[in-house]
């Protein structure tokens, strides 16, 4: 019924090399309608190895190609007031993601009122979801500060959950002499995939659907963005509908985060740090009792811009499954599994060169204590196989238009 | 001297000579040098002065209209021309980098487009004295008559 992933994969590469070859060599790509319309794109091949588990590909010991993005999408401001905007992605990503393209975002934005104290707006559609200051461009690579985004936070096994949501949301800015102070609110369903799936529970005989999910943000920029404030809460829900003969009931997983994040920018060199108070809850499963658990994530990231063309990255990352169970003792002894699955403390160290503005490469190491990031499905052999302490190289090129 | 007789001397001058050494004269007495890097909208159409944070909300493409309904139309030069940087920083009072990194944000996540980028001093001008509405930014030696200097307020 359905071409093959890896047909349509090549297709969609194919066309946007197609696009890349006769386009102007310029960063605006292509315009037409007076600029009313734009097409833009980027596709980036990263290559992983990592000393112990596979993240990303089989990256054990070995070098995984696994990880591939490519994306291209159109915007058409039909009057001011209205904006037509849709982008088509292609993400590779080991086992989690097999680069199958998928409508990454789809909507119409209408700003009701405008002027010069700020805009008060509605999108609905496929809208990505404002979660942090990082994930609604958490697949282009350049608008990443890394080539991964910090995974206590941004997790990569629960991508596609995170990623968007089809519905409606509501926007207004207000522009003042203290700065933009911002507010988001969106209903919508977040898109579900199988990582996301096996995630929550492992392999189950139903299936997952997603709830209607609530996501509020807060924004505060100073007038020069020197300062950036973010506040994000979700009320996220995913119910299970059994299947025929099932041991597991009609339950729910329940997320409901809440992400504190701040940056300071200077001139050459920026601070950024996210916290997440991450509580969820396992509930009407029956073949288990109700679980509730909180867990904990920051980070704290700085870039370093050493000449306009490059850019060093420092960032300690740490994820903690349960706040109550830090080292994952308690949960070592309740389910036999090792407690180092429970966290993951990630030291890194990166480099960004723009070669041209359309260009960009990317080098970066990572030195993690802790599995709680690792995809599973990328690592089938289970917890027994997992190692402690492991690291990352990565390396990552990218071209855009 | 009096204010008549100052306003019938610019007068017979903007007559007389080039219009960029006008501009210059007219600004000198304002205290504005010839290398600074103005805002510019198209003679055509008048949107009266702005704020310093109204500018930065247009460049920033989270400005689309005018009050009247007007479309604001934005043009840039690309990154690396030291106009960009120094209306940028001096104008906006924004970080160029930013700036790049807000409309990247922006278009990659559909909520925005990118300002449309001129490849040489002619193009601004032909570009912003064309499009009513739309904005621009030129050195002050290079404004001519077709384009007005987009004042901000205080």
């Amino acid at each position: 019924m359905c071409a093959s992933y890896k047909f349509v994969h090549k297709t969609c590469a194919c066309f946007t090399i197609c696009l890349m070859l006769f386009m102007h060599n310029s960063v605006w790509a292509l315009d037409a309608l007076d600029g009313r319309l734009q097409l833009h794109g980027f596709i980036a091949q990263g290559m992983v190895n990592t000393s112990g588990n596979n993240f990303l590909g089989k990256s054990k010991d070995d070098i995984s190609y696994d990880f591939r993005e490519i994306g291209v999408n159109a915007s058409y401001r039909a009057m001011p007031q209205l904006l037509f905007s849709a982008q088509l992605m292609s993400h590779r990503a080991g086992e989690s993601d097999d680069g199958e393209p998928d409508l990454d975002y789809a909507f119409v934005d209408w700003t009701a009122f405008s002027g010069n104290w700020g805009r008060v707006g509605t999108r609905i559609g496929r809208i990505k979801n404002a979660y942090g200051l990082y994930n609604t461009t958490r697949d282009v690579p350049f608008a990443r500060p890394g080539i991964l985004l910090p995974q206590s936070i941004y997790f990569e096994r629960t991508r596609k959950l995170s990623l968007a949501s089809d519905g409606i949301n509501f926007y207004a800015d207000h522009l003042s002499e203290l700065g933009t102070f911002s507010a988001e609110v969106s209903l919508g369903y977040p898109v579900i995939d199988k990582a996301s799936e096996t995630a929550i529970l492992g392999k189950v005989r139903g299936d997952f659907h997603t709830d209607l999910t609530q996501l509020y943000q807060l924004k505060y920029e100073s007038p020069s963005a020197e300062y950036v404030f973010a506040a994000t809460v979700v009320n996220m829900g995913v119910s299970y509908d059994p299947a025929t003969v099932d041991v597991l009931k009609a339950g729910s997983f329940l997320f409901d985060p809440v992400v504190l994040s701040a940056q300071y920018n200077a001139e050459k060199w920026s601070l950024t740090g996210e916290y997440a108070f991450r509580s969820s809850r396992l509930r009407g499963f029956g073949a288990f009792p109700d679980v509730a658990q909180d867990g904990e994530s920051y980070y704290l990231q700085g870039t370093y811009r050493v000449t306009p063309k490059l850019e060093m990255l420092m960032r300690y990352d740490v994820a903690y499954s349960n706040r109550d169970d830090r080292n994952g003792s308690e949960y070592a002894s309740r389910t036999g599994r090792p407690d180092f699955t429970q966290y993951s403390k990630d030291w890194t160290l990166g480099l960004r060169y723009d070669v041209t503005s359309e260009f960009m490469v990317r080098a970066e190491y990572h030195n993690i204590e802790g599995t709680s990031i690792l995809p599973t499905l990328d690592n089938p052999a289970g917890p027994a196989s997992y190692e402690k302490r492991w690291d990352m190289w990565m390396l990552l090129g990218s071209y855009r238009f | 001297m009096k204010i008549w007789q100052i306003g019938l001397l610019i007068q017979i001058a903007a007559f007389l000579l080039p219009s960029s050494t006008v501009a210059e004269t007219v600004l000198a007495t304002a205290g504005i040098e010839n290398s600074q890097v103005v805002a510019i909208t198209s003679a055509a159409y008048d949107p009266g002065d702005v704020s310093r944070n109204t500018l930065r909300a247009i460049f920033l493409m989270r400005y689309a209209k005018w009050d009247d309904g007007m479309p604001v139309k934005v043009y840039v030069f690309s990154d690396t021309d030291p106009k960009h940087e120094m209306f940028t920083k001096e104008i906006l009072r924004f970080l160029p980098r930013q700036l790049r990194q807000a409309w990247d944000r922006q278009v990659f996540s559909g909520l925005g487009q990118y300002p449309e980028q001129v490849l040489s001093v002619q193009d601004m001008l032909k570009k912003v004295k064309t499009t009513p509405g739309s904005v621009g930014y030129l050195s002050m030696q290079e404004v001519t008559k077709d384009v007005r200097i987009l004042q901000i307020r205080p």
